[in-house]
């Protein structure tokens, strides 16, 4: 470092090598997460014919909706209602029982916490597959296959140990102050949680329920063994009705998919920076 | 209560009115967690319980009353090929995914955290692959993977790597072919936890470190990767248990076929239960599921006591 104008030079270009490396990474790394699924749009764009050339082509010729509107009939409609719905009453029931159980576990004066907390995450990470006969066995005999409210039921299994655990995360992160001069203020313990923190803790519950409507938007297995009666189908379960015995209607599979993530897409929008604070603090917390 | 009541209690008979409302609140709590444990023990711990017992049953499809055969499910995997090529391919599936999404996932977050137009829109839109449906990631890299309409064989004859290969269909091939895309699929989550992580890296650190002469790599390395560990060592113990339990991918892009050649426990479950009808073996499998999978519990609870995730 001897002149002014000599180090400058050489940090100018340093800073120009560190931007090109950075958009040169970044543009990798979007190629890498967004390649497949322009695949995804480009295919749901294509007329038939073109989906079936090979070598395959790279953007539509004549691009089409078509795929989109044949998807668009009343089955497919049939299917995202249920989906909305069974993913909607597991996200409500699986909250409100996690929030009761939230007032015992994760409330300073709670004993029973830890214990509970870790009875928590060990369901959470048994195997789904290995709980699945069982549930099987037992909503068959009770007549609770091709129902909304056994798979809403066998949903929680894997949904209500997340919730509590997330729910957890953010509740205990809420001064314990605050629930004491509520107190003080004449509050029953058990009002001053749900008038206070439940309400401060709002944003989590948020994340919390948008973690939960995902997982059960997602599922596959349980609607598989669950579900045989067409009407009933969920929309994962529906998309494969696309996959026939001899072809495969590509275009429409395509335009399905793409529909499918669309309200995923939207919920998470609103919801994205709670959501990836709970994960970081809550469930994985460093 | 008014609030001229409770300064009122706060005085004199503090402790007997105290002990009473501890009481009253000791019954609250019992009430609230009440309902959702016994929804617990209902839907885990009894199938749970359920799946021990069925594990040492046989039963078939045209003699469904399960009788007591002992260990005979059990000894009967253990002398199964099938039994050990699951065992394989599910330790090759876990640690290879769980490998690739920490890696990608560092690199990601490492890219996530350099500074370029665009950036917050990226850090947003990374997680897509994550959060959608397993089905429609297999469906769509079933068709990229497509030789003949599929974009992926075509890419390498241009690269003039070969083609004309049907990864899904060969033996040899297939099983790599689902990893990945699960990799593609769950490493944004990995980037997510350690972009956030990178973040809490204090910069004094960061700043000390280069004024003691330490390099870029040096800083990363004995600076920013210690700081961001317990992070790291969750998101992996996590991703192994995740891994290991995940079913959809393979189920619909191979079905554990060809052969057994991506058959994992989740799939083989599911297949011996629901297409062989043999209850009593599918649980036997599923018992030793849940026994390889005790070891990572026990880790991830241990990790989350020592980053005092479990204490308040």
């Amino acid at each position: 470092m001897t002149t002014a104008s000599q180090p400058n030079r050489a940090r100018r270009a340093r800073m120009a090598r560190s931007r090109l490396v950075s958009y040169g990474a970044a543009i990798v790394l979007t190629v890498v997460v967004f390649g497949p699924l322009y695949w995804m749009i480009n295919t749901a764009l294509k007329p038939a014919d073109e989906i079936f050339s090979s070598p395959p082509l790279w953007f539509p010729l004549s691009p089409t909706f078509s795929n989109f509107i044949d998807t668009l009939d009343p089955v497919f409609i049939r299917y995202i209602g249920n989906s909305l719905l069974v993913a909607t009453l597991t996200t409500v029931v699986c909250v409100l029982f996690a929030l009761l159980a939230g007032y015992a576990v994760s409330r300073p004066s709670g004993k029973s916490g830890k214990s509970v907390i870790v009875a928590v995450l060990i369901s959470q990470l048994l195997p789904p597959a290995v709980l699945l006969v069982p549930l099987y066995k037992t909503a068959d005999t009770l007549g609770l296959l091709n129902s909304f409210g056994g798979l809403i039921v066998a949903y929680l299994t894997f949904t209500l140990p997340v919730a509590i655990w997330l729910l957890h995360g953010f509740i205990t992160s809420i001064p314990a102050e605050l629930e004491e001069s509520a107190q003080v203020d004449g509050l029953s313990s058990f009002r001053a949680y749900f008038k206070v923190i439940v309400p401060l803790a709002r944003p989590g519950i948020a994340a919390t329920a948008a973690y939960i409507f995902f997982t059960v938007w997602q599922d596959f297995m349980f609607a598989l063994v669950f579900l045989t009666d067409q009407d009933m189908r969920t929309l994962p379960l529906g998309v494969l009705g696309y996959i026939g015995a001899y072809t495969v209607n590509w275009g429409q599979l395509m335009a399905a998919s793409t529909m499918l993530l669309i309200p995923i897409l939207v919920i998470f929008a609103f919801v994205q920076k709670q959501f990836i604070a709970g994960l970081t603090a809550g469930a994985v917390k460093g | 209560m008014t609030s001229s009541l409770a300064l009122k209690i706060r005085r004199r008979p503090r402790l007997r009115k105290q002990s009473s409302y501890r009481r009253r609140e000791l019954a609250l709590q019992i009430l609230c967690i009440t309902p959702p444990l016994l929804l617990l023990a209902g839907l885990v711990g009894y199938p749970v319980v359920q799946t021990l017992y069925l594990s040492v049953m046989k039963s078939t499809l045209i003699d469904p009353e399960p009788i007591f055969v002992g260990l005979r499910n059990f000894a009967s995997i253990f002398t199964s090929a099938q039994f050990w090529a699951v065992l394989v391919n599910s330790v090759i599936w876990t640690i290879g995914i769980t490998i690739g999404q920490t890696v990608l996932g560092l690199l990601a977050a490492l890219i996530l955290n350099r500074k370029f137009i665009g950036r917050t829109a990226l850090r947003a839109l990374v997680v897509i692959p994550w959060v959608m449906p397993g089905v429609i990631a297999g469906i769509l890299w079933k068709l990229l993977y497509d030789p003949s309409l599929g974009p992926i064989d075509q890419l390498l004859s241009f690269l003039g790597i070969g083609g004309g290969v049907n990864f899904l269909g060969e033996p040899s091939t297939a099983l790599v072919a689902v990893m990945v895309v699960a990799v593609w699929k769950g490493f944004p989550l990995s980037a997510v936890m350690y972009t956030a992580a990178y973040q809490n890296v204090p910069d004094e650190l960061r700043e000390a470190a280069r004024l003691d002469g330490a390099g870029r790599w040096r800083v990363f390395t004995s600076v920013v990767l210690p700081s961001m560990a317990p992070t790291i060592r969750s998101t992996v113990l996590l991703t192994t248990v995740w891994t290991f339990n995940y079913f959809d991918l393979t189920y619909v892009m191979t079905q554990g076929g060809p052969g057994y050649s991506t058959e994992i426990f989740p799939t083989a479950i599911y297949r011996i239960a629901f297409q062989d009808v043999d209850y009593g073996l599918s649980s036997a499998y599923g018992v030793i599921s849940v026994a390889i999978l005790s070891v990572f519990t026990v880790l991830y609870l241990r990790q989350l006591n020592k980053s005092g995730s479990l204490s308040r």
